[in-house]
Formats: C-alpha cells, structure tokens, sequence
C-alpha cells in the first residue's frame, strides 16, 4: 500500500484529498505547511509527494530545490497540486523537479485520485 | 544668403536638432554596413562615440557592444525586432530595433532603436498581478466546487453537511468581499469614490464596528476592549459608511493576526483640532523592512503571509484613501513587546455657518 504526504494549507481542500485517497486505500500523512511538510519528508518513508505551491513559512518550489538538493530525498516523485496556472510557474516546477501539475480547481477531488493513481501505476509503485 | 538659402539653412538646423534630441536612437549607414550617421540617443544605447565609429563597418570596430551587433544582424524593413541582453548589474534590458530604408540610389538604410525597457517591465508586472489576483480567486472557487460535489455524494452525514454549507457560504462571502476590493480600487484610481459628509459620533461608530467582531474573537478566546468609549464626545465631519470601513478594517486586521486568546484594544482620544483612533493588538507585528510599504496597494508583509497566505492586501490602501478624503492620516506604530498599532486621525467637527 503506497503512503503519500499531502502539503496543502487550505484546510478544507486538504480534508477532502486526504479522505478521498485513504478511501482509494493509500496510506495519508498530512501538512499544512511548507516547514512542517519539509520535516515530515525527512523522518518519514513515502512513495509519493503531493506539494502545494502557495504554503506557509516554506513555499513549494522552496521545497522542490530542498528535496531535489539531497540524494536521498530527490528520489521521491513529487506530484504539484496547485492553484497557479501560469505557464511560468507550470514550467518553474517541472524545471525544479516535479514529475505532474495538477491545477485543482480544474479537477475535482475524485479525477485528482485517478490521475494520482494512474501516475503511481505507470511508474510502478504501489 | 538670400531669403531662399536662409531659410534652407535654417530648416537643416532644425532637423539636425530634432535628430539629436530624440528618444530614439538613429544609425544610418551604407548598403554594406559603412557608418554615416549615430545621433546622441544611440550612442547612449550602444555605448558608442559616433567620432569613434563614424565610417567603420562592424568588423572594423573594437568591441562593439551587443547591441551594436544586433543593429547590423540582417533584417527585413519596417518590421520590429526584439532584442533583448542582460547589463553589466544583470539587469535584463528591451530593445526594439526597425529597419527603414533611406536613398535607393546612395544605397543607405536607417535604423531605429527603441528603449521599451520600461514598457516590458510594466507588462510582467501587469502579468504578474493577473496572476496573483487568478490565485485568489481560484482557492475559493475550489473549495466551493468541492463542497459542492460533496454535497451532491452519498455517504452524507450531518457534520459534513453544515460543514461542505458553511465552507461555500464562507468562501462565497471572501470572493464577494475580494470584487469589492478591487472594484474599489479601481474606483479609487477613478476618482469615483463618492463621499457623503455628515457628524459622525466615532465611539458609537466604533462600538458599532466592533459588535461585529465580538462572536468571532469570542470563539478564539480573543477580547476586544475600547478605551473611553465615551459617547457625544467624539465628533468628526466624515462619511459613516466609509469610516465605519476604515475602521473594520483595523479591527479586522488585529483580530486575523492576533494569536488566540490575545487582547485587542481600541482607543479614542482627542485634542483641540483632531480626532485620534487607534487599534492595538499583540499580535504578530509588521516585519520592520515592510512597515513603509503597508498601505500601499495589494502589499502584504511577509509575516502576514506567514499566518494567513491569502489575504489580499486591498484595506489598508483603502482606507489611507478614505483618511485622506476626511483630511485626515493613517498610519501605523511598531509595538516593542510585539504586536502593531494602526491608527488615523482626523480633523474635529467644526459647525459650518
């Protein structure tokens, strides 16, 4: 069973993606800010990162150029869960690492899940 | 001379003088690249003497800068090129460059170079605060469409009910106040903010205000105190609605950044000529390199941002705007001990005869 870190400050939209994958049967660790995110990365295994742009004390592509700076950690695929949509910084987070961009209000929460998991299924994790 | 020749002679010198004195800058030169002519606005742009380069062709020439190079790059006539390098500090430079040509039979072709520095660094940042402003209405608008869609699921209990309800209404009501905002500001640069003047009795306005804070502090454990609420004292000449703003805007403010369980704290003094209102809390402060910056349009401190990452910025300029029209001020005060004082003053109610 694959464990995700979801780093979203929005509390509510956080609520929502963490009871939809649970119920898709990943196991769900939860941040609501960039630093708290960052930290839990370190002390923790998962197989996959869904990163919020906009964030608390740490923003996102902090947090990409952080990970992508350690051996260990730049190994975990990061997925963009955001609400920028701009082409600068679409091309500034695949450029920083991020494997996918997922803009939310273009997607509701269940299509999120299904491009989630057909990301992890093409890429082999499960 | 005669008459004739004069004013030939005459007409010449004006010309010299306009091609000299113009924005843009000129290079005429020959079919196969000779110079003949750099007026002073080039060889500001292409850090060229025109004593120094005057006849040469590019090869000839000792460490032409970028753009003089870019200014012989082969290019089709009337069609604008861009051209963009970075200076000496880093700092990226737009230039526009047109070819025109001259006397067929001389073979010799213009060009004109154009600074649009300014006009690109106004474009990013109009980009810039498109997409900013997008952001800010996005985050809403999700939650609502996914409050939605929960609402429209099965599974639905109770608590998820009024909560997906709550969480639509609310993020509603943030998107209506945001268009407020903006369309107030876009009225401010208008001119279009009408006042309506009348006596205004300002601690009844305040603890008016306030009233409609009292639940929300309350649910934070937060206390919001006035000092010398007194009644018919306190009079200014102003628009209720518009100082009633101001003022929710600071108590807004304190509330939104104050840690729970804090104090807020109103005051109300006055001297001969001028009313004073302020607005303390101990809450999370202004950052001191932000502190000149807060009441300009759509700043926020990164302290601000730290707590609260959506706020949009909009009240404090607004409510400099309305200070002003009162003829009155606005500003703030760093608290040692932690914390910020908003305040604004405005002239006391005078009769009018």
């Amino acid at each position: 069973m694959a464990k995700l870190i979801i780093i979203e400050d929005d509390p509510f939209l956080l609520s929502i993606l963490a009871e939809k994958l649970k119920e898709a049967g990943f196991g769900i660790e939860m941040a609501a800010d960039g630093e708290d995110g960052l930290n839990k990365i370190k002390s923790e295994d998962f197989d996959l990162v869904l990163l919020d742009i906009v964030l608390p004390k740490i923003n996102g592509f902090k947090i990409l150029e952080e990970l992508r700076g350690d051996n260990q950690l730049k190994k975990i695929p990061v997925i963009i869960l955001s609400n920028l949509y701009d082409k600068n910084s679409i091309d500034k987070a695949i450029l920083l690492g991020a494997k996918e961009y997922i803009v939310k209000a273009y997607n509701t929460p269940e299509e999120i899940v299904l491009k989630i998991k057909s990301f992890l299924n093409k890429e082999g994790i499960n | 001379m005669s008459k004739q020749e004069e004013d030939d002679s005459l007409l010449r010198e004006r010309q010299k003088e306009i091609v000299e004195n113009i924005m843009e800058g000129l290079v005429a030169h020959t079919v196969d690249g000779r110079i003949l002519i750099v007026n002073e606005a080039a060889e500001k742009f292409l850090n060229a003497r025109f004593a120094e380069i005057k006849g040469k062709k590019i090869g000839e020439i000792d460490n032409p800068s970028q753009l003089l190079r870019a200014v012989f790059t082969p290019m089709e006539d009337r069609k604008e090129l861009a051209f963009s390098f970075k200076d000496g500090l880093g700092q990226e430079l737009f230039y526009q460059i047109i070819q025109v040509p001259l006397s067929q039979e001389r073979g010799e072709i213009l060009k004109i170079i154009r600074d649009v520095s300014r006009a690109k660094y106004l474009d990013r940042m109009k980009n810039e605060y498109i997409t900013m402003m997008s952001h800010k209405i996005l985050t809403p608008l999700t939650n609502i469409k996914w409050a939605a869609g929960i609402l429209s699921g099965d599974n639905l209990d109770e608590q998820k009910k009024q909560g997906s309800v709550k969480n639509i209404t609310d993020n509603a009501n943030k998107l209506i106040e945001f268009t407020s905002h903006l369309l107030n500001i876009a009225e401010i640069e208008e001119g279009l903010f009408g006042y309506k003047f009348e006596k205004v009795d300002m601690a009844e306005l305040a603890e008016e205000i306030i009233k409609n804070y009292r639940q929300e502090a309350f649910q934070r454990g937060i206390k919001i105190l006035i000092d010398d609420p007194k009644k018919n004292f306190y009079f200014v000449r102003g628009d209720k609605n518009r100082l009633g703003s101001a003022m929710a805007n600071y108590i807004d403010n304190a509330v939104k950044y104050s840690l729970d369980g804090g104090q807020i704290e109103a005051s109300l003094h006055q001297d001969k000529y001028t009313v004073w209102f302020s607005v303390k809390d101990g809450g999370v402060g202004v950052s001191p390199e932000s502190a000149g910056y807060l009441f300009t349009k759509f700043f926020r401190d990164k302290r601000a941002k730290a707590v609260h990452t959506e706020g949009t910025g909009a009240g404090l300029f607004i409510v400099k705007n309305i200070i002003e029209k009162h003829g009155g001020k606005a500003g703030y005060d760093p608290i040692k001990t932690g914390g910020s004082l908003f305040y604004f003053t405005l002239p006391t109610y005078k009769e009018e005869k």
